[in-house]
């Protein structure tokens, strides 16, 4: 799977330069840099939902995106939540989300609302997984716990992921390929 | 279910109190007690003539109220989401919503004449800039991030609207549903009093020559009994339940 833009620019600034990744299958890649680096501009030129400078929107791979914000739709249950993107009953179990399927996001902690927004992308059943800041604001415990999906989603799935995080030991927990957003214009580093 | 209704029903009860010892100590006819009324009521209710005139504005109001509702929700999601249409139509609006309702009245009486289409037309262009104005509010108010979920689970169309739009906007079409309600059975009975040959307005107006307030307030009452059972019955439940991921009661 490979991803090919140009620059991307808001106004007269331009965030990213010239990006061309390549996903393999069962591979994680993190991106990492501070806030405001480009990170999350990225993943949404990867999903489509913005557009290069020369107006080129990435449309083929179906993609599962799980957003900084969990973004569960208030009015649905945590299991509405999920089966708006597929078939929910075996992601309740294995995300331990049994008990919760009845509740309504307002209901439910944080850390379980990234699970169930975890959960909706897993049921969308994608090609490719993109999961932006998941561990952000979450206790060491439930950093674990994510931790812990993400491996064994990819384990299980054999598709790519693309994490983002500004947290180096978060990305290091993964055993992922590691990338840097770097400069103005923002162009990807390798860091191994 | 019995406490949600003692208090209104003692602030009632009070109400009718208040006004039968008002018309106890004026003993005038232009204050006509509660029990007046009450025996205008029945001898009204029994000839037959009460459901007949209720009936007649009843569906006036909700013939009007169905198409303000359709057409001011679309032109004002249309006006919501698009700011050149916005800038372009909002003197139209400003116009709309300054036009006095005796004005669109009269127009529509002289262009279509005494007729039903007339009087249902008058009414409900009355009432279509108010929702306009609240349902583009709404539009504008719709979650931008909630959209992006949308495009990445491929939500389009009738079923986006349906799963992404419509339970936002349930806030403003509900204030322009109870809203509307209440003005548009207002402006029926001033169509009706100016160019129907029967309705509640048809009546207050008959009465009026006649000088029978109590007549006036049968009818009066009567009509603002349905509303409220309307309301009770059919926008609260409605409410209740589209309102239930809020946890709160309206």
């Amino acid at each position: 799977m490979n991803f090919n833009f140009t620059t991307k620019s808001y106004g007269k600034e331009t965030i990213l330069g010239p990006i061309n990744l390549t996903l393999i299958k069962n591979q994680i890649i993190v991106l990492m840099g501070p806030s405001g680096s480009g990170k999350t501009t990225l993943l949404k030129l990867m999903a489509g939902l913005e557009t290069d400078d020369h107006q080129y929107a990435n449309k083929n791979p179906k993609i599962g995106m799980m957003f900084q914000e969990p973004r569960l739709l208030p009015w649905k249950t945590v299991k509405e939540n999920i089966e708006m993107a597929g078939p929910s009953n075996h992601l309740l179990k294995e995300l331990n989300l049994e008990n919760a399927g009845i509740l309504y996001p307002r209901q439910i902690s944080l850390g379980m609302a990234r699970r169930v927004a975890f959960a909706r992308a897993l049921a969308s059943k994608p090609d490719l997984l993109l999961l932006d800041e998941p561990f952000a604001s979450l206790d060491k415990e439930r950093v674990a716990l994510m931790q812990s999906l993400i491996l064994k989603t990819k384990e299980k799935l054999e598709i790519p992921m693309v994490i983002t995080t500004h947290d180096r030991s978060e990305a290091e927990a993964l055993q992922a390929k590691i990338y840097r957003l770097e400069g103005r214009p923002a162009s990807l580093i390798s860091v191994d | 279910m019995f406490r949600s209704f003692r208090l209104p029903f003692l602030s009632t009860l009070l109400l009718i109190m208040i006004w039968g010892g008002l018309a106890f100590l004026s003993q005038s006819r232009y204050l006509p007690s509660p029990i007046d009324v009450a025996k205008a009521f029945i001898v009204e209710l029994s000839s037959g003539a009460l459901l007949f005139h209720l009936s007649a504005t009843f569906l006036r109001v909700i013939a009007a109220f169905i198409i303000a509702l359709v057409f001011g929700t679309a032109i004002g999601l249309m006006l919501g989401r698009s700011n050149k249409a916005n800038q372009f139509f909002d003197p139209w609006l400003i116009f709309a919503l300054n036009l006095p309702a005796l004005v669109v009245i009269v127009f529509c009486y002289l262009w279509f004449g005494l007729t039903e289409v007339a009087a249902i037309t008058a009414v409900a262009l009355n009432k279509i800039p108010n929702t306009v104005i609240t349902m583009r509010e709404g539009r504008r108010a719709l979650d931008p991030m909630l959209d992006e979920v949308a495009t990445i689970y491929r939500y389009k169309g009738w079923q986006k609207f349906t799963d992404f739009t419509l339970p936002q906007l349930e806030p403003y079409l509900a204030a322009s549903i109870r809203n509307g309600l209440a003005l548009i059975w207002k402006i029926v009975l001033v169509v009706e009093l100016l160019g129907r040959s029967n309705g509640v307005g048809f009546q207050i107006n008959l009465f009026f020559s006649q000088f029978d307030l109590t007549g006036i307030l049968v009818y009066t009452l009567s009509f603002m009994a349905i509303v409220g059972l309307i309301e009770r019955l059919v926008i609260k439940p409605w409410e209740r339940r589209a309102r239930a991921w809020r946890g709160e009661t309206p």
